[in-house]
């Protein structure tokens, strides 16, 4: 009985490893954001600013006024630091991630009716919208009212926000294991979701240097897709991918690659370049390992 | 009242081929009854035996429907499934510890 036991369960183990490989289906995602990353710098070099007669300059696209705070939802996916449209920029990584996001969904549905197994896509879709409402609402909405009152955007201000961020996380932990209906416990619990929201809006502000938030939502929905493929390539790829991203967001890698920048597209490509091939190199790779699994 | 693990082993879910069945379906949102038979090697009579035994214990969710012209029966596994699978898992793991530490074995 106790022999049969472990022979069922190698079975058993078996057929979950091949349902697994059967549902994979991340090598297009993949493929599909590198390559709209890739497609960007043309945008940046077509959507330079132009000072309207008014003289406003659209740096941070469309102001939103929610009970009378007025903060700017597309920020994250557009820096001063660059000559361009903010609302162009804005609008492109908000389409990037939104047709993405669809095409995504559409092709796992499809997938589904020609493989016989369809993967559980609310998981992805909960991680790439999440982190879609968080970039375009709270971060931009919290960091803009908070930024200066945490000392602007300087070295100790970050590490300020960090500090923030990490008490908020060890108090939320904390208090969130505990079942007693103690009243401290609740307001604890509060104060350290409050904490962990204003350190986390802080953080991706400081951290979206360049105006590459878009990559950060992307990010998010990798993740989430790693997680609900249950893939360790799928997670290689997404922590690869958070590296590039930071490193785009936070380095000038126009200094290694181009020497003297001559023009917001050659910037802008130079950024970009590394987390688009990380996709779409992870996303080949993704699609070569399916192929020689179902031989 | 035994605590020998045999004694954790559901009769509707221990059959090998139902234990497939929730094991694939566990992993997905949902399965085609197609892919199961193949999977599994099972005539199409007997996946359906299988798969109505589950359904009556509350453990699947079946949906019928259409593909193009094409009929297709889509099968998804509910909480009390996930909660059952999980028991025979658990108790086919104790059986399985239990081979491997000669001393317990010794004892009963």
């Amino acid at each position: 009985m106790d022999t049969e036991a472990a022979v069922l369960l190698d079975d058993l183990g078996r057929l979950r490893n091949r349902t697994r490989q059967d549902s994979h289906g991340y090598w297009l995602p993949l493929l599909l954001f590198g390559v709209l990353i890739l497609v960007a710098p043309v945008l940046y070099g077509a959507a330079g600013i132009t000072v309207p007669t008014n003289g406003n300059i659209d740096v941070y696209g469309p102001e939103l006024h929610i009970g009378g705070l007025g903060f700017y939802p597309l920020s994250l996916f557009t820096s001063f630091q660059l000559d361009v449209s903010g609302l162009a920029v804005g609008l492109y990584w908000l389409g990037v991630v939104v047709v993405g996001m669809l095409v995504t969904l559409a092709w796992y549905r499809w997938r589904a009716l020609r493989v016989g197994v369809q993967p559980r896509t609310g998981t992805y879709l909960l991680y790439a919208l999440g982190g879609l409402l968080v970039c375009v609402l709270p971060v931009p909405l919290v960091a803009g009212l908070l930024i200066d009152a945490l000392g602007g955007s300087d070295k100790a201000s970050a590490l300020l926000s960090v500090a923030v961020l990490v008490v908020g996380i060890v108090l939320t932990a904390l208090c969130a294991r505990g079942r007693s209906r103690n009243v401290m416990r609740w307001i604890g619990l509060v104060v350290g979701i409050v904490l962990v929201l204003i350190g986390t809006s802080d953080v991706t502000f400081l951290a979206n240097t360049h105006g590459y938030g878009g990559l950060f939502v992307i990010a998010i929905g990798i993740v989430g897709l790693a997680w609900m493929e249950r893939s360790r390539l799928c997670g290689v790829v997404a922590v690869l991918f958070v590296a590039a991203a930071l490193l785009a967001d936070l380095y000038d890698m126009e200094n290694v690659l181009s020497g003297y920048p001559v023009s917001t597209q050659t910037i802008t490509f130079d950024n970009l370049v590394l987390p688009a091939a990380v996709l779409i190199v992870g996303g080949i790779v993704a699609l070569t390992a399916g192929r020689r699994s179902r031989q | 009242m035994s605590d020998h693990p045999t004694a954790d082993l559901d009769d509707v879910v221990h059959q090998r081929h139902r234990l497939g069945i929730l094991t694939i379906a566990a992993e997905t949102k949902r399965v085609e009854f197609g892919y199961l038979r193949e999977a599994l090697s099972l005539t199409a009579g007997n996946l359906s035996r299988h798969i109505s035994v589950l359904e009556e214990a509350g453990l699947l969710d079946v949906h019928k429907g259409y593909d193009g012209k094409r009929p297709r029966t889509w099968v998804q596994i509910n909480d009390s499934g996930k909660a059952a699978l999980a028991k025979e898992m658990a108790a086919l793991r104790a059986l399985v510890t239990r081979q491997d530490s000669p001393d317990q074995t010794a004892v009963d």
